[in-house]
């Protein structure tokens, strides 16, 4: 092959070209840390990089929504904590009352402490969670639980039954609500023949002041059934908030799984990357190094 | 003999000497594009038939010296045709590759940026939305995400049609490019064919158009026939673009959908153009950004109506029927939040029975990014399809132009073996021209000094 100058000049251009586009690539890979910059880098690693991504932020999502039933939960649950030691209170004072020897300033004591008791027991039903009322089903902005203004019964809840539920996992759904109108048995509607806990409170406030012992004792046994009602229904809630925490964990590990699976899909591995970029380097300098030496022979140099 | 060896002398010191200019002709182009190295062709010269007798016995032939018979232009018009077809085939394909990388670019997936990244926000807002029904902050944020969503689709489709427009200027001046090359080489043609009548040899001529020839078929893809002036026809899609001296030129028209459409002038009948550059312009302009852009407002179509429908079954934070969540109708070129909506974020859809706690609305919105709404595909892979549509395009260009190039690549260093100067060759010639040329010029020193012995030394006995 008759070999010309052009020819030699153009190799070397082109090998100088393609020893620089080569370093330049293993340079991006070991500076940045990515093997794909771009869909056509690597199709179907890109397709399933921006399903991880993707498949990622979903997950996020689901933890911040799990964060925030848990914590709406827990605070459920220390209003139903208080709600509990209320009703262990307005036990007490039915326990104490139910003697004939109660003095006039005994039962004035029971039935202020109690119309206190009721108060509280309407503020716990009343407990607000980011500015929403946490136990009025999803009338969630006004209160669950207002005086009668003298009526009876002297308490009524004007919330609905509604069970709030949110997402926490791919097809996961948790109830993140219980309503005060389960919780204080209003309108009976969880222990039938039981009068709801304001009224059996009103009731117990009358029959002290009435010092009707018989139907004090009688009134204990509501009291009971009132107060293992919200009992069960807190165990509910501390079984959901377990489940959350085992949900919490599993959505943790699963993030860790995708999030190692995309690094493995677009990340360079980081040796390899920077032993590539040495070895492109030596090719570089070489490909220099040749050509200096090429093209600096002529036979014009040894011709007088 | 006598002085007729001058006379032979003369022609070889005339032949070196003409082959010596050939040669400084050489190196002076050297590296200049396009030129195919020359060579001189030298014959003996008519020789005399029996012109002298010694002792009766004729000397056959006698010869005459050197001629320089042509300059030989050194090239295969086999490997010519060779480029010619690969530079169309680069041509296209490169064209195709530039655009496809730009819309790579453009969609800048696997960035944060991305339409991917800001259709999952969207979707996440929603979700948000879900877990805090009756909150503010969380309507303020979906509005946020789908506006962002919104701009992005936009600029996406805006790019796109941009490019579009941009492709076909290109066309444009790439036909008023091949007009003025088929100019260039229709009086190339006249010149060589003036240069043939008189008996030159046109080589530089050649050189000239050839290279022209060469630029014409990257443009698009021709036919050449006839290495002459008046006989060269060069033509595409089957009509002649040059003919001789002849041109007939193309011009762009205005064609039903706003874009140039090219066509021959003498006739105003459509041009066909098989391949080159043009190709791939007119590919990428009609059928690769069109069809991404359909796929866009497919896509966006879709999203529109099935979250308007979504929206519509709602109520807002009032408690009262929600309207539609994105201007309805809409497609990828001008998406955008209700306007209704973007004045009062209050106003979007978390409820599905106007409790302000109820969160049916935002779950369902939520969960739409999980229905196969289109062909059997939920938004986010069919989007995902899409990015991989052009990330398998981009990469098929890029390949093909790679090939093509390459193989283009090969074939001009054949090219430039076969027709390339080599200045060592060249040198070795000038020394041989050199040699031969002080050896003619010895020569008439040698016959003028036989002459003058007999001119001067004879006939003097006795002096």
């Amino acid at each position: 092959m008759r070999v010309t100058q052009g020819m030699l000049c153009g190799r070397v251009i082109d090998n100088l070209m393609g020893s620089s586009e080569r370093l330049i690539e293993a340079q991006n890979r070991a500076s940045s840390g990515k093997r794909i910059t771009a869909p056509s880098d690597d199709i179907t690693g890109a397709s399933k990089a921006i399903r991880l991504r993707s498949v990622i932020a979903n997950l996020k999502q689901f933890q911040r929504n799990a964060d925030l039933v848990q914590s709406q939960l827990t605070i459920t649950s220390s209003a139903l904590d208080s709600i509990v030691s209320s009703l262990r209170t307005v036990r007490n004072i039915a326990v104490s009352s139910g003697n004939a020897a109660l003095t006039e300033a005994g039962k004035a004591a029971a039935v202020s402490q109690l119309e206190q008791i009721a108060n509280e027991i309407a503020a716990s039903a009343n407990t607000q969670h980011l500015g929403k009322y946490i136990l009025g089903g999803s009338q969630t902005t006004k209160q669950p639980i207002i005086p009668n203004a003298g009526g009876t019964p002297p308490y009524i809840y004007q919330g609905d039954q509604a069970q709030i539920t949110i997402q926490v996992a791919p097809s996961t759904y948790v109830t993140t609500n219980v309503t005060a109108y389960t919780v204080l048995n209003m309108e009976s509607s969880v222990l039938p023949g039981v009068n709801d806990v304001f009224s059996t409170i009103d009731a117990l406030r009358n029959q002290i002041e009435a010092g009707d012992v018989q139907a004090i004792s009688g009134l204990i046994s509501d009291i009971d059934a009132l107060l293992s009602n919200v009992t069960a229904i807190r165990s509910q809630v501390g079984a959901r908030l377990s489940r959350l925490e085992t949900i919490t964990t599993t959505l943790g590990d699963s993030e860790t799984t995708f999030k190692d699976l995309l690094s493995k899909t677009e990340d360079a591995d980081l040796a390899q990357a920077v032993i590539e970029l040495r070895t492109r380097e030596n090719a570089y300098q070489a490909a220099i190094a040749t050509a200096s030496r090429l093209l600096e022979i002529s036979l014009a140099e040894y011709l007088r | 003999m006598g002085f007729f060896g001058l006379q032979v002398g003369f022609s070889a010191l005339r032949a070196q000497q003409y082959a010596m200019d050939v040669t400084s002709h050489n190196i002076a182009n050297a590296n200049t594009e396009g030129y195919r190295r020359q060579q001189p062709v030298f014959i003996p010269g008519n020789p005399l038939l029996g012109a002298f007798t010694l002792n009766g016995i004729g000397i056959p032939q006698l010869g005459t010296g050197v001629l320089v018979q042509t300059v030989r232009r050194m090239q295969s018009d086999y490997i010519e045709g060779q480029i010619r077809m690969g530079a169309q085939e680069l041509g296209t394909w490169s064209a195709r590759n530039q655009a496809l990388q730009q819309v790579e670019t453009m969609l800048s997936e696997l960035s944060d940026n991305s339409l991917s990244n800001l259709m999952d926000e969207f979707w996440n807002s929603w979700q948000e939305l879900a877990a805090s029904p009756e909150s503010f902050p969380a309507r303020l944020a979906v509005v946020e995400a789908a506006s962002s969503l919104s701009d992005r689709i936009r600029t996406l489709y805006h790019d796109l049609r941009s490019l579009q427009r941009e492709t076909d200027q290109t066309i444009i001046s790439e036909v008023k490019r091949v007009n003025q090359i088929a100019h260039e080489i229709a009086s190339l043609n006249e010149q060589i064919t003036r240069s043939l009548a008189g008996g030159y040899q046109p080589n530089d001529l050649l050189d000239r158009r050839d290279m022209l020839i060469e630029e014409l078929s990257q443009i698009a893809r021709i036919q050449v026939h006839g290495a002459g002036g008046a006989d060269c026809i060069i033509s595409i899609g089957g009509k002649a673009l040059v003919q001789g001296n002849m041109v007939t030129e193309l011009s762009t028209v205005e064609g039903p959908n706003g874009w140039s459409q090219i066509a021959w002038t003498d006739n105003s009948s459509p041009a066909t153009i098989p391949g080159g550059e043009l190709k791939g312009l007119l590919d990428i302009r009609d059928t690769v950004l069109e069809g991404y852009i359909l796929k866009l407002n497919d896509l966006t179509q879709t999203l529109v109506s099935n979250v308007n429908a979504v929206h519509n079954t709602g109520y807002d934070l009032n408690g009262n029927n929600a309207g539609d969540f994105f201007v309805p109708g809409s497609d990828a070129s001008n998406i955008a939040v209700d306007p209704t909506i973007l004045a009062s974020p209050s106003l979007v859809a978390a409820s599905g029975n106007g409790a302000p706690g109820d969160n049916t609305c935002a779950r369902t919105m939520a969960d739409l990014r999980n229905v196969p709404l289109l062909n059997g595909q939920t938004i986010d892979s069919a989007y995902g399809t899409f990015v991989a549509l052009i990330g398998s395009d981009v990469r098929e260009a890029r390949t093909r132009a790679a090939v093509h190039e390459l193989s283009l690549k090969q074939l001009k260093n054949q090219r430039e073996s076969i027709s390339g100067v080599s200045l060592d060759e060249e040198m070795v010639n000038m020394l041989k021209f050199q040699q031969a040329y002080n050896a003619a010029a010895r020569i008439i020193t040698v016959v003028d000094e036989m002459i003058s012995t007999l001119i001067n030394q004879t006939g003097i006995v006795g002096r």
